[in-house]
């Protein structure tokens, strides 16, 4: 009982100080697979703390396709990133990062080049038309 | 500076038109703790942030929180896809309906329109950063809501994902905590008009405790300023 792991001491007690509030330091374990990360919306597992307690399930399975993957390694980035912001010499979450951009230039590279570009900077004009207004937007929920 | 990606950062493919939900939904886009609030709230306040760690996680969440807005935006606007008149009566969509059709307008659940006086930009780096963490528990709540009250799985797994996000976005606040002690500290140890000797002794004591930490803080005369500016803040 009471055996809460996040009341493990990460902040030295002459630090601690009335009136403030104490979050512990988040050291970068293993991250979740992409794929799993992406459906649980976070790469921690130690931050994956859903409503009503649902269980983790594998999802997009049956939807690996080309803009999945750079949602996935997007997300992924978006995330490490903001971890980086605030643990900027951490080696580990360095690492995570060249593994994730590398994944993520590679399925970019691979959805433009199938379906068109993913900003206005990577417009094939070969065509004559600027195929960046073409239909559909992003909100209309037809992209995939 | 910013650029657009044409896609979303989590699908948004509702196969079912619901403007009592759309209704809803909404307040997370100009609601009191929706994510034009959030994404407004971080890029207002990082200016006044002393540490570099602050204003990559400000301007980083900041960003974050536009796509989100986007996602939210999608999801309102697929609800209201095709509507006749008798489903917008129907779902007390009707009051919306008639000052903005079905374009997309920033407003909370009960209609109020989205205003910057839902967020706060205070200058102070402490009480910004904490205002941010109530944000973020202030807007899973709001998912927490949602998710009570729809049951449609095309809704629900985009809230779900945001939801996770408030969840993490809170915990980014770890960093941001900790620098803030080295200001506050000598704040609350602040008896008299000028740096006491206690207060001076909890500096040398900090510096002990978090040498990184304070090695940056002594080296860069922005944050040299900003803790003399503690001092005198509170003079009284």
């Amino acid at each position: 009982m009471n055996k809460n792991p996040q009341t493990k001491e990460s902040i030295p007690a002459g630090l601690l100080s009335l009136a403030m509030a104490f979050v512990p330091t988040q050291e970068f374990d293993t991250p979740y697979d992409p794929v799993l990360a992406f459906s649980r919306g976070t790469i921690f597992p130690a931050l994956d703390k859903p409503f009503l307690g649902e269980e983790a399930v594998p999802a997009m399975t049956d939807k690996a396709k080309l803009l999945g993957r750079v949602r996935m390694y997007d997300f992924a980035l978006v995330e490490v990133i903001e971890y980086l912001d605030g643990h900027p010499d951490n080696a580990a979450a360095l690492k995570y990062y060249n593994e994730m951009r590398t994944a993520f230039d590679k399925a970019a590279a691979e959805y433009e080049d199938a379906f068109g570009p993913l900003t206005a900077r990577e417009v094939d004009t070969r065509s004559g038309h600027w195929t960046w207004i073409d239909d559909p937007w992003p909100w209309e929920g037809a992209e995939d | 500076m910013w650029s657009y990606d044409k896609r979303l950062q989590f699908p948004v493919k509702i196969k079912n038109p619901n403007p009592q939900t759309a209704k809803i939904v909404i307040s997370q886009l100009g609601g009191p703790d929706g994510e034009l609030g959030a994404s407004m709230r971080y890029l207002n306040q990082r200016y006044a942030m002393p540490y570099k760690e602050c204003k990559g996680i400000l301007t980083d969440i900041g960003t974050e929180e536009l796509a989100h807005m986007e996602m939210i935006s999608a999801i309102v606007y697929q609800l209201t896809r095709n509507l006749t008149p008798e489903q917008i009566k129907e779902g007390g969509f009707d009051a919306y309906f008639v000052d903005h059709t079905t374009g997309i307008y920033p407003q909370s659940a009960s209609g109020v329109p989205w205003s910057a006086a839902t967020f706060q930009s205070k200058g102070d780096p402490i009480t910004d950063l904490f205002e941010d963490m109530a944000a973020e528990q202030k807007a899973r709540t709001t998912y927490d809501n949602l998710l009570r009250l729809i049951d449609d799985p095309d809704v629900r797994e985009p809230l779900k994902f945001l939801r996770e996000r408030e969840v993490v976005h809170f915990h980014r606040s770890e960093t941001r905590c900790a620098l803030c002690r080295i200001i506050w500290m000598p704040r609350t140890t602040m008896p008299t008009t000028r740096p006491s000797t206690s207060a001076q002794r909890e500096i040398t004591h900090l510096q002990e405790m978090v040498p990184d930490r304070l090695l940056f803080c002594a080296n860069t005369a922005s944050i040299q300023g900003t803790v003399q500016n503690k001092f005198e803040h509170f003079t009284m």
